[in-house]
């Protein structure tokens, strides 16, 4: 659809002309401060993201995220007092302070001189997650949540954090080790056929628990995997975090979840102007991106193991290449074949009952290692 | 009555007549008139026959004025010194012999006979040389109380002898003036006393009468009309009546000022006209529509006769939609919009359709580098004229041209417009009029896309002059309009996609004449049935999902009356009143909201049905006019205009897109009729000998329930699109300036606006308030536009024409910076409309070359020649970002980014 309109006037380039076109903007509008937030009241440990907008015009646009660094960040009671954010590095703030809930507080930011402040702010309480499940059919598993609105909370967020184990296409317990010349069977530290992938879902899941009967979202989809998908082939564990919205915090996070940069064609959205609860205190009416909030975030989490949703066929899509390389490499070739990393020994050959060499792959085919980590997450249940 | 009779046949007439009865009188004006359309007048007048040898009366001119004269002595005046002699029977009946008068054989017993033998006739001077002959008109003894008198009469064309519409009669002292009906009529009420009269043909010949006015009469002029049309200046209605003109804020264009203007690729752009008035942008050049008084598109009426056209332009806004042979004049109402009118917010664009002539059958067409156009008129038998006119495009070419970049290779543009009028005279009081109009467009720019879309007017109207005094018309018509894309991008996503629109209307105007009123009243219904869009998978494979949103239909009554008085010498006024109701009519199914909250998913409350033809909703309301005028003295004058507009029909545009997708929507429960207001006042003055008239308007402007759309709002296809609009407040303001010289060798314009146009989304409650709530630009906010057409006649076969347009770069809603949030990159995009494209500027030339002006010529043939942006500035149309390789990157689009030369051949037979 886009490429058919662009080349409408690429066309008509007997007479028209497109250049690239680099809008004179002002500063503030280029690096404008975004603060991203849902701190927990309860003093579990909950982070405030502080960063920049990055330019879009122009050639060396630098790296893809500018945090704000060596910010000096505290919550403030109405009653005055401070409940300092501790700076973690990388432009995140920890918060992990019991605090009054009954109270109102305003964040401040103190940063490269300038000095930001909230508007006020009012811990939610959460109702908790009533339910986690998920349900199999021909489309593949869909998760999902239930949960109940109460008389002050009818707005919610929704993020998740899915973590999975998955084995490469090669499983091999081999190393070649280059000190040695040898090929070893690897120590349980070095294994490298399980690992565990974690992804930070970008999805904004949001509902308003008024458009029900009685204040409940039943089964409420947060996130699908279709057959066939990588997630599934071993073991597969969701962390759902329930956060209350005030209804303007709720509207903030519709805005956002709208924002793309799907722009140009027919069907695309109007751009979405974005502000939030924040503002510089010298001059109000500069832009600032961020809606912070203050609550209790709630969270559940799920596993869900293959034999659950047997039968489940993975596609493997990520090793969807790999071939063992036709040869069997003896000793004397170990070097030559795996001293430069780029081959693993992938499978053992034996003759009778001893190994006479090992069939090689690319490291990428054996190596989960490099899509994962092979350390199991503290949190893992087998 | 041409036919030759037999004196033989006269004998044998069976004339049981009785006696004489010589009372019949005759009033009229005759000016210049061949004796035989003389006798057809007198002939319908009094009911009397005319026998006669038409070569006993060739080359008669027939040049007086009567008033209540018998017409025994009319005809006697009429024949002096001729040798002609005549006999009025008794069956009324008159008889013209050459030589002497016949003797009626049978007739001693039966009736007398009427016997005049004419006194031979002095020359007195007053047949060949009108211009200084001073017409008598009316009888002192009528009236002689009132000061003034009515003069009244039709103008009409020497040559072709068919009335001249839009030609223009003015009294240079008081500079009273009046313009000529679709009839050719005109009305004038002066002071009673010497005048002298000018009358100007649109083609701008004009031609003085001095009158002696005693009482009402009636004159009626034949003057030349131009055969020269391309070299004459000449508003239809407009300029030299600025000064007098009771409405403010109007401007009428002949299609020959249209004509002389440098057109892009050759091709007469009625609409590009336009924008050469003050008052009157557009957001880009290759736009649907323009823009008038900070109004957005979809606030201009734009009428061709009778029908509402929705989309005037082919290849979204390329070439005007308009064939200009098939146009004789436009008029916009960007002020006060007559009272008959009403329905949309920001004007009037009344373009009048071309009728045939009734002499012969001719023609008239154009070969330029891209299109052709080829019209054919003439007589249909006695009473009925018909034209048609086509043209269509063949720059298929054009884009073969780039066959070699293997991309482009499935380009196509088709279109083509045509039109057929006719006009039937069923006798002198009634009328019927049939105007059709029809185009399509289909195109596309790569193998993926295409579109197309046909516009469909038909209108038949009957008109009857009840009395001299009222004029009524009846109209039926019909307009359509249909929009489609098919996107076959890759067959899983491939669309249809389209809306539709069509209303249905039945209107009747009248007019009211008195010497000091002009009435207007009347009624129009229009019942809409629209289809707000669709879009259905294409082909097997497609995944698109079939969506449907429902019809919508409504229907919409108003009835008005509206009054022009003259009140003093110097003052005069209108008042109108429209009284508009609406109704948007089932099916149809609603989400309620919760009570004073704003229209959110979160706030759905429940769900309503309505069955077939149920009101859904009814809205209804007065539009109000009001105008005044002036005269400061002779030369200039003050005027005020106060007007208030509904508008029940709305276009959803999403302002992102390089391209215009627009849907129409009708108004509904939560979507109401967009309602506006202006006040403007006016100062009017000519200088130079009213060689050069100057004005300045002011103007002040707010509109309610205007739409503009949420952050991320989608408009296609939004099945509660009331959750994604946001009621919006819109306010305008601006001056602006004319001087335009009318006479000499050297004519043109300079129009200068400065005005502003500004939205704010209303305190009704609403998600989200724009800018925070503060006002913003809307987007064809352009404070500065500046227009100079100067146009230089050599010769009268060559005449070259420098256009010069300026304008302030209009608003953009710009993508500044991206960040990532909610584990998502996003992009930041600055305040709505907070930026502005770069500005707009461009010089155009055109040479017209006109063929030798010989009348008895085959064909008359012109050259236009120019060239199109002649810096080969690239002005900016377009500013548009996608996405590439990852980041998103922005590109202007210029559509005629190089200078663009022309030719087009035109000629007419």
């Amino acid at each position: 659809m886009r490429k058919g309109i662009v080349f409408l006037f690429l066309v008509l380039s007997l007479f028209a002309c497109k250049e690239p076109f680099e809008p004179e903007l002002s500063e503030a509008n280029l690096r404008v401060l975004t603060v991203e937030g849902y701190l927990d009241t309860e003093g579990k440990p909950s982070e405030l993201y502080l960063g920049y907008t990055r330019r879009i015009y122009g050639d060396n646009l630098g790296p893809g995220s500018t945090p704000a660094v060596g910010a000096e960040v505290f919550l403030e009671s109405s009653e005055g007092n401070r409940y300092p954010l501790v700076d973690v590095g990388d432009g995140f703030y920890q918060f992990a302070q019991d605090i009054e809930e009954e109270g109102s507080y305003r964040l401040k930011i103190l940063l490269e001189g300038e000095g930001y402040t909230s508007e006020s702010l009012h811990p939610l309480i959460s109702t908790p997650i009533e339910d986690i499940g998920f349900e199999k059919d021909e489309r593949g598993v869909e998760v999902y949540i239930t949960t109940k609105g109460s008389g002050t909370v009818e707005d919610f967020l929704w993020t998740f954090t899915e973590t999975y184990a998955f084995s490469p296409k090669f499983v091999s317990p081999y190393i070649y080790r280059p000190e040695t010349g040898e090929v070893d069977t690897r120590r349980p530290e070095e294994t490298i056929y399980l690992c565990f992938r974690t992804l930070n879902s970008s999805d904004l899941i949001l509902e308003t628990s008024s458009n029900f009967d009685e204040g409940v979202i039943f089964k409420k989809p947060i996130t699908r995997i279709i057959p066939g998908d990588e997630r599934l082939s071993t073991r597969y564990s969701i962390l759902v975090s329930q956060m209350a919205l005030s209804p303007e915090a709720a509207e903030f996070w519709e805005t956002m979840r709208k924002n793309t940069d799907d722009i140009g064609t027919i069907f695309s959205p109007m751009p979405s102007n974005i502000t939030g609860n924040v503002s510089k205190d010298l001059d109000p009416s500069a832009p600032v991106i961020g809606f912070v909030s203050l609550g209790v975030i709630q969270e559940r989490r799920m596993f869900i193991g293959v034999q659950e949703v047997s039968p489940w066929v993975n596609n493997l899509e990520a090793y969807y290449d790999c071939e063992l390389d036709a040869d069997t490499v003896s000793a004397s070739g170990f070097e030559e074949r795996f001293g430069t990393g780029v081959k693993f020994p992938a499978m053992a050959v034996f003759v009778e009952s001893s190994i006479i060499g090992y069939r090689s792959a690319l490291r990428r085919c054996v190596d989960c290692t490099l899509r994962g980590s092979n350390v199991k997450p503290d949190f893992w249940e087998d | 009555m041409k036919c030759v009779l037999a004196i033989v046949v006269l004998l044998f007439c069976g004339l049981g007549a009785v006696a004489q009865q010589d009372s019949v009188r005759v009033s009229g004006i005759y000016r210049e008139m061949p004796f035989f359309r003389f006798v057809q007048s007198i002939e319908f007048e009094t009911g009397y026959r005319f026998v006669f040898r038409e070569s006993d009366t060739q080359g008669l001119m027939v040049n007086l004025q009567a008033q209540d004269v018998e017409l025994r002595t009319l005809l006697g005046q009429v024949l002096a010194g001729t040798g002609l002699f005549f006999v009025i029977d008794g069956d009324r009946k008159v008889w013209i012999t050459k030589g002497k008068p016949i003797t009626l054989g049978f007739s001693t017993g039966y009736f007398e006979l009427q016997f005049d033998s004419i006194p031979p006739r002095t020359e007195d001077g007053l047949g060949a040389f009108a211009k200084n002959q001073v017409f008598a008109i009316g009888r002192e003894t009528d009236n002689p109380e009132s000061k003034k008198a009515t003069l009244s009469g039709i103008v009409s064309s020497v040559e072709y002898g068919k009335p001249m519409p839009g030609a223009v009669v003015v009294e240079k002292v008081n500079f009273t003036q009046t313009v000529a009906d679709r009839e050719g009529r005109y009305s004038i009420t002066l002071d009673k006393g010497r005048h002298t009269l000018y009358v100007q043909s649109i083609g701008g010949y004009q031609e003085p009468r001095h009158i002696d006015l005693k009482g009402d009469g009636i004159l009626n002029v034949e003057i030349p009309e131009s055969v020269l049309s391309l070299d004459e200046v000449v508003v239809s209605s407009g300029a030299l009546s600025q000064v007098n003109k009771l409405e403010m804020g109007v401007q009428s264009l002949s299609i020959a000022e249209v004509k002389r203007l440098p057109a892009v690729m050759g091709e007469v752009d009625i609409l590009r006209g336009i924008l050469t008035v003050p008052g009157v942008n557009t957001a880009g050049e290759a736009t649907v529509g323009f823009n008038v008084r900070g109004g957005s598109a979809d606030q201009n009426l734009i009428l061709y006769g009778a029908s509402t056209v929705f989309n005037p332009s082919h290849v979204f806004g390329f070439f005007s939609a308009f064939n200009s042979d098939m146009v004789s004049g436009v008029e916009l109402h960007k002020s006060t919009v007559p009272v008959n009118y009403g329905g949309r917010l920001s004007s009037v664009l009344a373009i009048e359709p071309q009728f045939g002539r009734k002499e012969k059958i001719g023609g008239s067409g154009g070969i330029g580098i891209l299109t052709s156009r080829l019209s054919v008129d003439g007589p249909l038998g006695e009473n009925t004229t018909f034209v048609v006119g086509a043209r269509g495009t063949y720059s298929n070419w054009a884009l073969d041209l780039l066959e070699e970049n293997a991309e482009l290779s499935g380009s196509q543009v088709n279109f083509y417009d045509w039109n057929a009028n006719l006009r039937h005279q069923i006798n002198e009081k009634n009328s019927l009029e049939l105007t059709s109009y029809g185009s399509r467009d289909q195109f596309r720019f790569d193998p993926d896309t295409s579109y197309s879309y046909k516009n469909l007017n038909l209108a038949l109207s009957w008109r009857r002059y009840i009395s001299e005094r009222l004029e009524g018309k009846i109209t039926l018509s019909r307009d359509a309009y249909e929009f489609n894309i098919e996107g076959l991008d890759n067959p899983l996503n491939s669309f249809d996609y389209g809306f539709d629109i069509a209303q249905l209307q039945l209107r009747t105007d009248f007019e009211y004449r008195t010497e000091k009123h002009l009435l207007d009243f009347g009624f129009q219904g229009i019942q809409y049935l629209l289809n707000p869009g669709h879009m259905s998978p294409h082909g097997a494979e497609s995944i698109v999902t079939d969506r449907q949103l429902d019809r919508e239909e409504g229907r919409e009554f108003s009835l008005f009356i509206g009054d022009e008085f003259q009140w003093t010498d110097r003052l005069a006024f209108n008042f109108g009143v429209r009284y508009m109701l609406y109704q948007l009519l089932g099916p149809a199914q609603f989400k309620t909201y919760a009570e004073g909250m704003p229209y959110s998913p979160g706030n759905v409350s429940g769900e309503v049905d309505f069955g077939p033809r149920e009101v859904v909703q009814t809205y209804h309301g007065p539009e109000l006019r009001f105008g005044g005028r002036y005269l400061l003295d002779k030369k200039s004058s003050l005027k005020l205009g106060l007007s208030t507009m509904r508008q029940n029909i709305h276009l959803l545009s999403n302002s992102s897109v390089i391209t215009p997708t627009d849907s129409w929507k009708l108004s509904d429960r939560y979507l109401k009729p967009q309602l506006g207001q202006q006040a403007s006042v006016g100062y009017f003055r000519t200088i130079f000998k009213n060689s050069v008239e100057v004005s300045t308007e002011f103007f002040y402007r707010e509109m309610e329930n205007l739409l503009d759309y949420r952050s991320g709002a989608s408009i296609i296809l939004n099945e509660h699109l009331e959750q994604d609009a946001l009621n919006t407040d819109g306010k305008s303001y601006g001056a602006e300036f004319l001087i335009k010289k009318n006479m000499g060798n050297l004519r043109g314009s300079l129009a200068y606006t400065y005005s502003r146009s500004l939205l704010k989304t209303s305190d009704e409650p609403s998600v989200e308030k724009i800018n925070k709530g503060k006002a913003y630009p809307s987007n064809f906010d352009q404070p500065h536009n500046l227009v100079v057409v100067a146009n230089y006649e050599a010769t009268k076969r060559i005449n070259t024409t420098v256009n010069l347009s300026y304008s302030t770069g209009r608003p953009i809603t710009l993508p500044a910076a991206e960040f990532d949030y909610g584990g998502s990159e996003r992009v930041y995009y600055t305040d709505r409309n907070a930026y502005r494209i770069p500005d707009y500027f461009r010089i155009d030339l055109s040479l017209n070359l006109e063929g030798s002006h010989k009348v008895d010529k085959l064909a008359h043939s012109s050259w236009s020649l120019g060239v199109y942006n002649l810096l080969g500035r690239s002005n900016p149309y377009s500013v548009y970002f996608v996405p590439d390789q990852g980041q998103l990157r922005g590109y202007q689009l210029s559509i005629f980014a190089r200078p663009i030369p022309y030719v087009t051949y035109n000629f007419r037979f």
